[in-house]
């Protein structure tokens, strides 16, 4: 009786440790999307356009995001606040750099996804959606919204003319 | 660390100590059982704790408060009729979420035992089932929204909409349950019982979803299984229905 119930005891233990599953979230969940920009051509605005050796950086951060060639990138924004300053730097540390700042605002929502992953956010793209901050000597010349809400990263969010 | 040392101390000197004592009084009961063979049909209410709730939430501290009264009533030979209810409040850190499960829960079914017995004793290693219903609020204390691309190092989400109290949730299950119970001394019983849980329904919150059920215990993703234990001290209360 006694070694008959330390037995049955022994295996209750291990059954019941082995049954707590991890929890890891998926690498396919894609979670919070980033913002997609395409650069198109300013004056045949059909036109993709892609730039060389753009340095994207957050404003008044010290790592950079990218040095980027192509017609497309996608970049996170902000998920703990209703604006994402970034600096766009055509040619960084060349001779003829030009440094343009552009403010993307939004509003956001998070959706449960599940529960390991957690939550994920959503943006709505204000109208406008961006502020380009530099006036003067701008290599970018206009920004126009092609998507009202970022929820994935399958489309162009917003197209860059220069 | 100290704390969790002292408990362990505690409950295997129990079980194992258990185990002693009913041997012991196997061969006591059998001799006076001679006398009265014919009249003694043991049934009996037997009530008492989970000890293991009061244990945990020793160990945890704050993140965890648990009780539970167990209860049961054998009126038939061999077959009981079983209760247990409880309350819980647990505060748990998954991978992006913190959050807080607090309600009650009630259990009712029935247990078989399939351990032959000396005469007059009543100790159990029996196979049963309970269904069980929760009555919960979920909490979320805050997260970290889930993003591959860390480059602006965001802070966890502490207010916002998301954030707080969702009440009048409900889980409702199916338990599978394997256990035993063994005399200590008169009247005292210990038991310890493993439970399988199968969810049947659940009213979770809008847009979000049940990830602790008191009573039920965790619930996992697109798995409606989850499993428990308890480990109980019990009274007994004999009942002698047919003296004649």
């Amino acid at each position: 009786m006694k070694s008959k119930l330390k037995k049955t005891l022994f295996y209750l233990f291990f059954i019941l440790i082995s049954c707590e599953k991890d929890d890891i979230c998926i690498e396919s969940e894609i979670g919070t999307p980033r913002i997609i920009l395409s650069f198109y051509d300013k004056i045949d605005k059909n036109l993709k356009k892609p730039v060389e050796n753009l340095l994207i950086k957050g404003l008044e951060k010290e790592d950079t995001l990218d040095i980027f060639s192509g017609d497309s990138i996608a970049i996170p924004l902000r998920n703990d606040s209703n604006f994402s300053k970034y600096e766009f730097i055509l040619n960084a540390g060349g001779e003829n750099s030009n440094n343009d700042t552009i403010h993307i605002f939004y509003s956001r929502y998070d959706s449960y996804i599940n529960r390991a992953c957690g939550f994920k956010s959503n943006f709505i793209l204000n109208n406008p959606p961006t502020a380009l901050l530099n006036k003067d000597n701008a290599w970018i010349n206009e920004i126009v919204k092609l998507k009202d809400t970022v929820l994935n990263e399958d489309y162009s969010h917003l197209a860059i003319y220069h | 660390m100290k704390i969790t040392h002292i408990w362990l101390f505690i409950i295997n000197y129990l079980l194992f100590s258990s185990a002693l004592f009913s041997q012991k009084n196997n061969q006591n009961e059998d001799s006076i059982d001679s006398i009265s063979v014919k009249n003694n049909k043991a049934y009996s209410i037997r009530f008492g704790i989970d000890l293991s709730k009061p244990i945990i939430s020793n160990i945890k501290k704050d993140d965890y408060q648990g009780f539970e009264l167990v209860g049961d009533l054998s009126f038939i030979k061999d077959l009981y009729a079983a209760v247990e209810i409880g309350t819980e409040k647990r505060t748990t850190q998954s991978e992006n979420i913190n959050f807080t499960t607090s309600g009650s829960y009630l259990k009712l079914g029935f247990d078989y035992n399939m351990y032959e017995n000396w005469k007059g004793m009543n100790n159990n290693i029996y196979l049963g089932f309970r269904l069980g219903n929760s009555f919960h609020k979920q909490t979320i204390n805050e997260y970290d929204v889930y993003s591959k691309h860390h480059y602006w190092q965001e802070e966890s989400t502490r207010e916002n909409y998301e954030i707080g109290e969702k009440s009048g949730l409900q889980g409702r299950w199916l338990e599978f349950v394997a256990g035993i119970k063994v005399k200590i001394i008169s009247n005292f019983y210990l038991g310890f019982s493993f439970r399988l849980n199968r969810l049947i329904n659940h009213i979770s919150p809008k847009k979000f979803d049940n990830l602790y059920i008191p009573g039920f215990n965790k619930k996992t993703d697109e798995n409606n299984w989850g499993a428990g234990f308890n480990y109980t001290i019990t009274y007994s209360i004999p009942i002698n229905l047919s003296k004649n």
